[in-house]
């Protein structure tokens, strides 16, 4: 494919076979990605189609990582040789040109190559040297002309018929100095076809060049995996390639390694950096049960696990082709750029050949003049850079928030994100931790550490969450827990223990209430916990209260400062959450949020959600992949948060890797450079063409102003291609801004 | 396709038999020289009464008033000051004031002509025949070509005798009304005293030339003569 124009046709052909449901090409990354009914068409089948529409194909399977990084390599190169031959031979060509057309200064000018004295060497000269550059440039010929041949014409089909007319024309002009017309060495246009060629080989060496580079992030991510693992096969150590380890091998990593393949640690302890999946810098403690995955780097112990997903089916894979299906998908405004790459060839040849003969006509008979409008707009007009304005973009875009452990699951996630002027945030897991700590501790006698070890004791056999916190806390703490003589979980309010021949209970007001124990003591205490939205949990002893235990959900450390950070940005904020309305307005006011929907039960989220939406807002939902699916799906953009879980990579357009809340303000932020990106390379690659081909096709020289020269026609639409993707590329550049402007809660 | 290193190899093959033939083909392909010689062929059997031997060896076309004429020789060892040169009445420019002592070292004075031009080189010359007015001008054409010079602006070949000196003949005598023309740089005989306004027979006016690649407005004195061929 040489331009949009192409992967339009790949497109139209493909799409126009039975069984296909979709199918998308992606100009920038090469690829087409196919949804097909197996039973009607196969693979073959497509290939087949789009081999007849005259371009190679390549089994993406077959095709691993390497080998398409040593093609493109090798792409490069090729190119990068061909433009240097191109000059070489480009060079002294315009000089041979130029050089009588300078009078300002006197340029040294081999005698025998006067134009005026030898014309028929002059031209024959100029003919010998563009001929390599014909020879270099012969892949727009064959593909111009065979696209012009099948009604398809594309960029290559314009730069095909501008040079062949020039070089044609010159031809016919030396077989006219040949007969005698001697002042036909005034019409030769070989270096308008050579610097042509030679400008448009550097467009393609400098934009196959960038491609690489925009394309860094997934090799990045390709490049973290190892390439060999050691396994244990018949009680020996055996280190095999990578590819080889499966399923249920039990693979050693040790200290420094990176680990191969995910799998679950059998035995050993270590501390795993997933910064590269998770973006958190500290490592995480692993040990027997524990999850690990590929590309992971186990720092100080060594660990054995059992591998479970290994080639594409790892994590790391996973998040690999989800960049890489965002990059290869369009966003809506990419398909508008393609829709009209698609009609602009066949109208900018009308316009060159309504223009040249025009200006025939005009001038009374001037070929000269004539020829040179119409190669000027052929050239000004390729739309190369049009095909590459919105790909380029996003490619760099999900690419950079990859970086950021943002995957962006499509472009027009990306563009769609960019319109959000409300967001919904979950609270459990989004807002707060998720995760219920112990906050407080009253007691009647002082003694806190006393009372959170006996309850402690007496949770340890509850499965309930604030039973959990409470043992956690007490272990965080080193206090020794002793064993329970009975326990029973009483449904609803609370549990009852024996420890160390004492009678506990734990648990709410009710419970209290059952057992006939006054709160008296503790009222004051109980009120103001409730009010700032913690959960008391009451402890008596022996019939008699001995304290209170706080429990909550704490609020993020980033959660204030990111809802602040979307206040600035416009963006209004909203908590949803299942839990009581006080304490959603407790953890609401820690914030900053005014808008809460509470006490929502879970399958009723994605119905407020939609009324949201009914009001009119663009509206992104924010929460954990398991609990809000639905929700997520009905939002206009589905953010999912702290989770590379399957569920959450279906059900959102966005999945933050990290825990950070601060990720969504970045993620809307980066999602705003990027389509701003693109709009700039859109503006950039109409302007040159909206502004160059009226100039091109003389509509200024109609009232005295300039005509525009073929070669500079050649650099303008060469410099339009290096332009869109060099402001591509700015992207890489991309920090998200953490105003720390007061807040607006 | 032929793969790169192929091409390459043709390409430096071509280029070293173009160099070793170059000569050969350099005067094929100058058509300029080739179609300076046929219509000065022409010109010459047009006029054959203007043909004469020159007494010194050499050719002369003689203007139809003959107040000048073009002479060039057959053997460029024989002459000390000229090969080619316009040989010229001097009485009009000695009417209009010119002063023979203040003459620049290319033109000479004998009293009633004035004569300038330039050498060409020293050779023999080789003939396989007698010796034709074409013979000798193809000489000038094959060894010294950059002497010839082929004018767009009135489709004019012309001889170079110096110092912006020249003798401009039609490529189609057919259709051009300016025949023959002869051109003398106004700036030695002004500074010899000529007043170039009043030369009798002789034109003082500007003419479009290229200099250097350079279409300029040079000033000249030219007398133009129409043949009327039919």
């Amino acid at each position: 494919m040489t331009c949009a124009a192409c992967a339009k046709r790949i497109e139209k052909v493909v799409g126009k076979l039975e069984g296909i449901e979709s199918v998308s090409v992606n100009f920038a990354t090469e690829k087409a990605t196919v949804a097909y009914t197996p039973q009607i068409v196969r693979q073959s089948d497509i290939k087949a189609a789009i081999e007849k529409a005259g371009y190679k194909t390549l089994d993406l399977k077959a095709d691993t990582t390497d080998t398409e990084h040593l093609r493109k390599q090798k792409e490069i190169r090729t190119l990068l040789i061909k433009f240097i031959v191109a000059a070489i031979f480009g060079l002294p060509l315009l000089y041979l040109a130029m050089a009588p057309m300078i009078t300002v200064i006197r340029l040294p000018f081999p005698k025998a190559l006067d134009p005026m004295r030898y014309p028929l060497v002059y031209g024959l000269a100029q003919l010998l040297l563009v001929i390599p550059i014909i020879c270099v440039g012969y892949r727009f010929y064959t593909a111009g002309f065979m696209a012009l041949i099948r009604r398809s014409p594309n960029m290559d089909s314009l730069i095909a018929i501008g040079t062949t007319a020039a070089v044609l024309y010159s031809i016919y002009s030396i077989s006219q100095i040949v007969s005698g017309h001697y002042i036909a060495v005034e019409s030769l246009y070989f270096e308008s076809a050579g610097i042509i060629i030679v400008l448009i080989l550097l467009g393609k060496t400098l934009e196959a060049i960038s491609k690489g580079k925009t394309s860094e992030a997934i090799k990045k991510l390709m490049g973290l995996a190892p390439h060999t693992a050691i396994i244990i096969q018949n009680g020996a150590e055996r280190e095999i390639p990578i590819d080889e380890v499966e399923i249920g091998d039990i693979v050693i990593v040790k200290p420094g390694a990176k680990i191969p393949v995910d799998g679950t640690v059998l035995s050993g302890r270590s501390a795993i950096d997933e910064s590269m999946l998770t973006g958190e810098s500290m490592p995480v403690d692993k040990k027997a049960g524990d999850a690990v995955y590929a590309a992971s780097i186990n720092t100080t112990g060594a660990i054995q696990f059992r591998a479970e997903k290994i080639g594409d089916d790892t994590a790391l894979a996973q998040i690999i082709k989800l960049v890489e299906d965002a990059q290869g998908s369009k966003a809506p405004i990419a398909k508008m750029a393609d829709i009209v790459s698609g009609y602009f060839v066949p109208i900018v040849c009308a316009i060159a050949i309504t223009a040249g003969i025009a200006w025939f006509i005009g001038t009374g008979g001037d070929t000269r003049f004539a020829l040179t409008i119409f190669i000027s707009v052929l050239v000004i007009a390729c739309p190369c850079a049009l095909g590459l304005a919105t790909p380029t973009a996003i490619m760099v875009g999900t690419g950079k928030g990859a970086e950021n452990a943002i995957l962006v699951k499509s472009g027009e996630a990306l563009e769609i994100a960019h319109q959000i002027d409300m967001i919904v945030l979950d609270k459990t897991g989004t807002i707060t931790e998720g995760r219920p700590t112990v906050t407080d501790i009253f007691t009647t006698n002082g003694m806190h550490d006393a009372l959170l070890q006996i309850t402690a004791s007496a949770e340890q056999l509850s499965e309930h969450p604030l039973g959990q916190a409470i043992v956690r806390d007490a272990q965080e703490k080193g206090l020794a827990l002793h064993a329970a003589e009975h326990f029973e979980a009483i449904a609803g309010q609370g549990i009852e223990a024996g420890i160390d021949g004492q009678r506990i209970f734990a648990g709410n007001r009710k419970l209290m209430e059952a057992q006939d124990i006054s709160l008296a003591s503790l009222t004051a205490e109980a009120d103001r916990l409730a009010e700032e939205g913690k959960t008391p949990v009451f402890v008596a002893i022996g019939g008699i209260l001995a304290g209170i235990i706080a429990i909550a959900d704490v609020v993020k450390p980033s959660s204030r400062a990111a809802i602040s950070q979307l206040f600035h940005m416009g963006i209004e904020v909203a908590m949803i959450t299942g839990d009581n309305e006080k304490t959603a307005a407790a953890i609401a006011k820690q914030v900053g949020i005014h808008r809460v929907l509470a006490e929502v039960l879970p399958q009723d989220k994605a119905e407020e959600i939609s009324k949201l939406q009914d009001e009119g807002h663009k509206v992104a939902m924010v929460g954990d992949g398991i609990n809000d699916a639905p929700a997520l799906v009905k939002a206009n953009i589905g953010i999912a948060i702290g989770s590379g879980t399957d569920v959450a990579i279906e059900s959102a357009d966005i999945v933050l890797m990290r825990s950070d809340l601060m990720d969504v303000p970045t993620a809307i932020q980066l999602s705003k450079r990027t389509i701003r990106t693109i709009k700039q390379n859109l503006f950039w690659a109409f302007g040159y063409n909206v502004v160059g081909i009226p100039i091109a096709a003389g509509v200024l020289h109609l009232f005295g102003g300039p005509l525009l020269n073929p070669m500079i026609a050649a650099a303008a639409m060469s410099f339009s291609s290096v332009s869109v993707l060099s402001n591509a590329l700015r992207l890489k550049r991309f920090k998200a801004v953490h105003s720390d402007q007061k807040e607006f809660a | 396709m032929m793969n790169g290193k192929k091409a390459v190899l043709l390409i430096v093959a071509i280029a070293l038999l173009f160099s070793a033939t170059g000569c050969v083909w350099l005067k094929h392909l100058d058509v300029v020289g080739q179609g300076a010689i046929a219509s000065f062929e022409t010109l010459v059997n047009t006029i054959p009464d203007q043909i004469s031997k020159d007494g010194n060896g050499g050719w002369s076309l003689q203007a139809p008033d003959g107040a000048v004429s073009l002479i060039w020789h057959t053997d460029w060892s024989q002459n000390p000051l000229y090969d080619v040169m316009l040989q010229i009445d001097a009485t009009p420019f000695l009417a209009a004031g010119l002063a023979p002592d203040r003459l620049p070292a290319n033109y000479s004075y004998d009293g009633d002509t004035l004569m300038v031009g330039v050498k060409l080189g020293e050779s023999a010359l080789l003939y396989t025949d007698d010796t034709t007015p074409i013979q000798a001008f193809e000489q000038i054409v094959s060894l010294r070509g950059e002497a010839i010079s082929y004018h767009t602006i009135h489709d004019h070949f012309s001889i170079s005798l110096g110092d912006g000196n020249t003798f401009m003949w039609a490529k189609d005598l057919s259709i051009n009304e300016r025949d023959i023309v002869f051109h003398l740089n106004p700036q030695p005989l002004i500074d010899a005293g000529v007043d170039p306004n009043v030369i009798d027979g002789w034109t003082f006016t500007k003419v479009e030339t290229h200099v250097d690649h350079k279409l300029v407005q040079a000033d000249k004195i030219i007398k133009t003569f129409n043949l009327q061929i039919d």
